[in-house]
């Protein structure tokens, strides 16, 4: 007896795979979320910099925005996961947080030098 | 309004054949549209079936959003096809149709749901009332329980949520953000009785969520799952102590023994599931190659910066103090050495007493640094007992440097020294 | 349950080396047909009354996402405040279907409404809106004595189904998704529904089920014409299989229309509804001169007038050529103020705005859309039919809403019925408990040898095509009005459209094949096409929503009764018309009755 025709699921797709609109389906959480890990990293780096090159300027000025930028998105995470903003102003709300941060950069920076 | 009247389109549809296998590729159809503002991607899909290609599969039912059926991944953003019309996309841009993620690919368009249900269905989604009362409970609609709940009953479980989050696919225990948005609206329910068990079932999977709000951006019915899965955490930090960590998303019932176990869909469709199995297994071991070899490094940069400085062999510079003739023969003359320090990108200047013997005997230099050995105060010659004070806590040294008194641990600290063309050089560390 | 595979090769020797050749058998005690809101509400209540019981669900969708119930709008008709009464909202009922219902599933549905809502709240997790005072909110609709309508938002459909669909889940039972019975089984007797034969859409293989009880409640749909109002996928399947079983059906002519469906040119969407609240509220219907038409149909009502002769105006005004750019009628809400129109129907605003209509400030273009058959299988107030083991509940049935069914009766009657066929099921077996009886034999065979010809044919014709065309012969001659010669006609068209359907060609392989099962729709299409138009034949006069342009009146001198009709040997239709019995309240009492 012939065996029946076998039939075959495929893998489920993986987020963005054969797309070539990913880049529309990254949100603005989701960068966010991204530039979060991706600062994390960037701080262990420099911080590793600026522990051996303790004074250099440029090194500084990198930690201090990566470590200022990773703080003002952790803000974010907080403010979210205590209800304490309306998610519906989930967008704008990372615009101002990255707005005081750039600000709270501008004044330790000038404290500095 | 005119730019979208009777315009060309070109349509890449995914096709995945379940008979031939493979990959999956994409194929284009030209259509042209003579009304984009009345014509909805479903519309696309039933024309494109009439018409050019009838083996095209996707799968709708309402077509008034009402039934959660025809979810897809439109142009790189998870929509219901029926609600979204050609000309809510950028104009002219092609149109990029893909089955929604993380579900497997039956054919074309249309994906296996199971998975999602067997997710919904782990965390509880049913009602089971709190007590036996036959009448319809008294809520006011503005009580604080119903504005909490919302809309949010309101789901048609397209799967658009799950197929925009991320992390579905990283955690197996993530029950993804429909089922908890469902989870949320019960544990917020007075009239549910099952709470306790509901918690168990759904609080680790909240966990999982990293706040990226994609499941809120696709949403079709505007819900929002993130809200529901913050709504949870809070929820478990109020009453930590009924909550005892179950076993995570168990399934419920056991599956019937004959009836689902043959269902087609589940012999004939997991291949790719064992396929995928091995695969995660090869990715974890990678990852957690990629884990050990990055921690190493991030703890070898932390260690030499920590070490490293104490390790490092740093020149000696030589100070110049003053012209041998300055220092008096058989005197202890005292004299501020002025060292220039390279340190970073700025030289700093320190100024430090040094004291300095110079005995007849024209070899017998002796340099002293003036800090006590102590807790580090200035000393000071006394002339008249012949000793190196320290005015802090009364430590006295004799000319040679050894301790006479007070609490100082060892004799006074000298410099190295030279002397060349007259002059007499401090060596400096 | 039990599943077998049993080989039968020699039944497929015409596609034995491009197609599946094995079928798969079950046997279980209870096959559910369906998952909409009577599916769901028999299956639960079956399986609280026996959990015993082996409970097999197949839809064609997937759970819970097919069926008309989810796409409920209004509300429930029901019974609960103490100034209102069962007596007032049967007399609603029988006036609304112009007195032929039975009585007893008229009275059967307002009684049990009562107690059945009540379940879905506290038992089921249903969540209905509130009163400011936290007790259930119950709003007007037409036609209605008493505001009795309980409702969600205006998405009441939505939370009913998803929360009888948990309640499935909850519960051990087995669904089969995107399944279809494609026809149901008889034994040997030619008396019995064994069970019916279901078609696995996802690989095209077929599974024949055996069960002791077979309900039937696909919900209806008439999507056999130009604009319908429920989903594309919906295709009177029920009706079809219940017709080809030789069932007992009654009152097939009556199709009720819905006078506002929406018409967007080309789109699939187009004749899903505008809620009928806008002419409530003082909407005007114009034709292409911006003339209020009503004044030349109803001067007194104009626009409140009832939905069957809003339909059959505006089917008029088209007919006569006063039609609009996109063939139909408009409507006009914009003269009750933007913000009011936005701030009272912000669905129907947001539909429309989808498609750049403008509702709150421009006229949009509707017509009558195809809505609901009141017509459907002959039962009792337990779901039994003419055939033995089987159960037919919701649009599937017939009699409860006679010529004409009132607004929010309709998910009324299936979810009661369902509750009742539910109950009715688990007595029947507790009362008839035995072997699974077995399908004639070589009838399974026969059938997948009809539903796989199409892949023979060579040179065939287009089943899209065919649906189309059944589609525009429907509109036009058994549609909203109708005439003697005009029937007659279409009976013909309908014939010759069936006989090309039997020559339809598909290609591709069977796996997820929708034109194949397009042709399948088809072919219940037809068959439900064609009880309509013998029926709506034999009515001479207008009643509810049958309007017959060469019988104007309607004549209660003349009889009150209902046309029953069984599909003969032969294949020919055997009707007869039964005088109404009006066991409960006398004609007198209905002709009187004023709300």
């Amino acid at each position: 007896m012939e065996q029946s025709r076998k039939i075959q699921f495929r893998g489920p797709m993986k987020w963005g795979e054969l797309d070539p609109n990913r880049r529309r389906s990254t949100h603005v959480g989701m960068w966010a979320w991204l530039w979060q890990r991706i600062s994390a990293v960037a701080i262990i780096f420099f911080l590793g910099l600026h522990i051996t090159r303790t004074y250099i300027p440029i090194i500084q000025f990198l930690l201090l925005i990566t470590v200022v930028f990773h703080a003002v998105l952790g803000l974010r995470v907080i403010l979210l996961d205590f209800n304490l903003i309306n998610i519906r102003y989930r967008n704008s709300l990372l615009g101002v947080l990255v707005g005081l941060g750039a600000l709270i950069f501008m004044i330790i920076w000038k404290g500095i030098y | 309004m005119s730019k979208a009247l009777n315009s060309r389109r070109l349509v890449k549809i995914y096709r995945y054949d379940p008979s031939v296998g493979g990959n999956g590729h994409f194929d284009q159809f030209d259509l042209n549209i003579e009304d984009e503002t009345k014509t909805t991607i479903l519309d696309l899909l039933i024309r494109i079936q009439k018409t050019q290609d009838p083996t095209l599969a996707f799968r709708y039912a309402c077509r008034v959003n009402m039934c959660g059926s025809c979810g897809m991944v439109i142009n790189g953003c998870e929509a219901l096809a029926c609600k979204t019309n050609v000309s809510d996309l950028p104009e002219k841009c092609d149109i990029t149709i893909r089955p929604l993620n993380h579900f497997p690919v039956i054919k074309d368009l249309v994906v296996d749901m199971k998975p999602f249900f067997q997710k919904l269905e782990a965390s509880i989604p049913y009602f089971d009332p709190v007590d036996e009362s036959m009448e319809p409970a008294v809520i006011r609609p503005d009580s604080k329980e119903r504005n909490l709940i919302g809309l949010a009953t309101e789901c048609i479980q397209c799967g658009c949520c799950v197929s925009s989050c991320t992390m579905v696919n990283y955690h197996e225990n993530y029950a993804g953000p429909a089922a908890l948005n469902r989870a949320f609206t019960l544990l917020a329910d007075s009239r549910d009785g099952l709470y306790d068990l509901r918690m168990n079932q759904v609080l680790e999977s909240c966990y999982h969520c990293r706040t990226e709000f994609n499941c809120t951006e696709v949403c079709p019915k505007e819900i929002s799952p993130t809200r529901a899965i913050k709504y949870i955490q809070l929820l478990a930090l109020k009453e930590p102590r009924r909550l005892k960590r179950q076993n995570l998303l168990k399934p419920i019932h056991e599956e019937k023994t004959s009836g689902k176990e043959s269902l087609p869909s589940a012999d004939s469709g997991c291949n790719w599931l064992i396929e995928q199995h091995n695969r995660r297994k090869f990715l974890k071991q990678i990852i957690f190659g990629i884990g050990t070899a990055s921690a190493l490094v991030v703890g070898g940069v932390i260690a030499a910066a920590a070490i490293g400085p104490s390790l490092k062999r740093i020149p000696k510079r030589l100070v110049r103090l003053d012209k041998l003739e300055a220092f008096p023969v058989g005197k202890v003359s005292t004299i501020v050495m002025n060292d220039i320090v390279p340190n970073g990108f700025y030289k700093s200047e320190i100024k430090k007493p040094v004291i300095v013997v110079r005995r007849s005997d024209p070899d017998k230099i002796v340099v002293f640094n003036t800090s006590c050995t102590h807790l580090g105060c200035t000393v000071h010659w006394d002339e008249s007992k012949k000793q190196y004070m320290c005015a802090c806590h009364g430590g006295a040294f004799d000319e040679e440097g050894n301790v006479t008194a007070g609490p100082p641990p060892r004799p006074l600290d000298r410099y190295a020294f030279k002397v060349e063309d007259g002059y007499l050089f401090a060596e400096v560390v | 349950m039990i599943w077998e595979t049993s080989c039968r090769a020699e039944a497929f020797e015409g596609c034995k080396e491009k197609f599946v050749n094995m079928i798969r058998k079950v046997k279980t005690d209870v096959l559910v047909i369906g998952m909409g809101g009577a599916a769901e509400m028999a299956v639960l209540n079956a399986y609280d009354a026996n959990p015993d019981l082996e409970i097999l669900i197949v839809t064609k969708a997937l759970r819970g996402k097919g069926g008309c119930s989810r796409m409920v709008q209004g509300g429930l008709n029901v019974v609960l405040h103490s100034k209102d009464s069962h007596e007032k909202h049967l007399m609603d009922t029988l006036k609304g279907g112009q007195y032929i219902n039975d009585q007893q599933l008229a009275m059967t549905m307002v009684e049990q409404a009562t107690p059945t809502i009540k379940e879905m709240e506290t038992k089921y997790g249903c969540f209905f809106d509130r009163n400011p005072d936290g007790t259930v909110h119950q709003k007007p609709f037409a036609g209605q004595s008493f505001d009795r309508t309980v409702h969600k938002g205006d998405l009441t459909g939505i939370e009913i189904i998803s929360r009888l669909t948990e309640q499935v889940m909850k519960r051990d039972i087995s669904v089969l998704e995107e399944h279809r019975a494609v026809d149901l089984l008889i034994d040997t007797t030619g008396e019995q529904v064994v069970g019916a034969l279901i078609l696995d859409i996802k690989n095209g293989e077929f599974i024949e089920v055996n069960a002791k009880a077979t309900l039937l409640a696909t919900g209806g749909g008439p999507t056999h014409y130009r604009f319908f109002a429920p989903g594309p996928e919906k295709s009177v399947d029920g009706l079809g299989m219940l017709y080809r079983a030789a069932v007992v059906m009654r009152d097939m002519e009556m199709v009720q229309f819905h006078p506002t469906g929406l018409i967007i040119p080309g789109s699939v969407v187009a004749g899903s509804l505008l809620e009928e609240g806008l002419r409530g509220a003082g909407a005007h219907m114009l034709n292409i001169h911006g003339e209020r038409f009503m004044e030349r149909y109803d001067p007194e009502k104009m626009e409140r007038t009832t939905r069957d002769i809003m339909c059959r105006s505006s089917y008029l005004e088209i007919q006569a050529g006063r039609a609009c750019r996109e063939g139909g009628v408009h409507i006009d809400a914009s003269h009750l103020g933007a913000e009011f129109v936005e701030k009272n129907f912000p669905g129907m605003v947001s539909r429309c705005r989808q498609f750049k209509y403008d509702l709150a400030r421009q006229p949009v273009p509707v017509s009558p859309s195809a809505h609901y058959i009141m017509g459907g299988a002959a039962i009792d107030v337990n779901c039994r039919t003419s055939m033995e083991r089987l159960f037919v509940a919701g649009e599937d049935a017939g009699g409860v809403h006679g010529a004409n069914r009132l607004g929010g009766n309709g998910i009324c009657d299936s979810c009661v019925f369902g509750r009742q066929a539910g109950k009715a099921i688990a007595h029947y077996l507790a009362k008839n408990d035995g072997q699974v009886p077995e399908s004639a034999s070589g009838m399974a065979e026969q059938l997948i040898n009809r539903y796989m010809k199409p892949f023979e044919i060579a040179d065939g014709t287009d089943p899209f095509e065919l649906r189309d065309r059944l589609r525009e012969t429907n509109w036009n001659k058994v549609g909203v009005a109708r005439t003697g010669s005009d029937l007659s006609e279409a009976i013909d068209e309908i014939d010759s459209i069936a006989g090309m359907a039997e020559n339809a060609r598909i290609a591709g392989l069977n796996t997820y094949n929708m034109p194949w099962n397009v042709w399948i729709d088809l072919l219940n299409m037809i068959d439900v096409s064609k009880m309509v138009a013998g029926s709506a034949m034999l009515r001479e006069e207008t009643r509810g929503a049958h309007f017959r342009l060469d019988c104007p009146d309607q004549r209660d001198d003349y009889g009150i009764f209902n046309i029953f009709q069984k599909r003969g040997a032969n294949g020919t239709i055997r009707y007869e018309k039964k005088s109404v019995a009006f066991s409960f309240r006398s004609l007198d009492q209905c002709q009187k009755y004023k709300k």
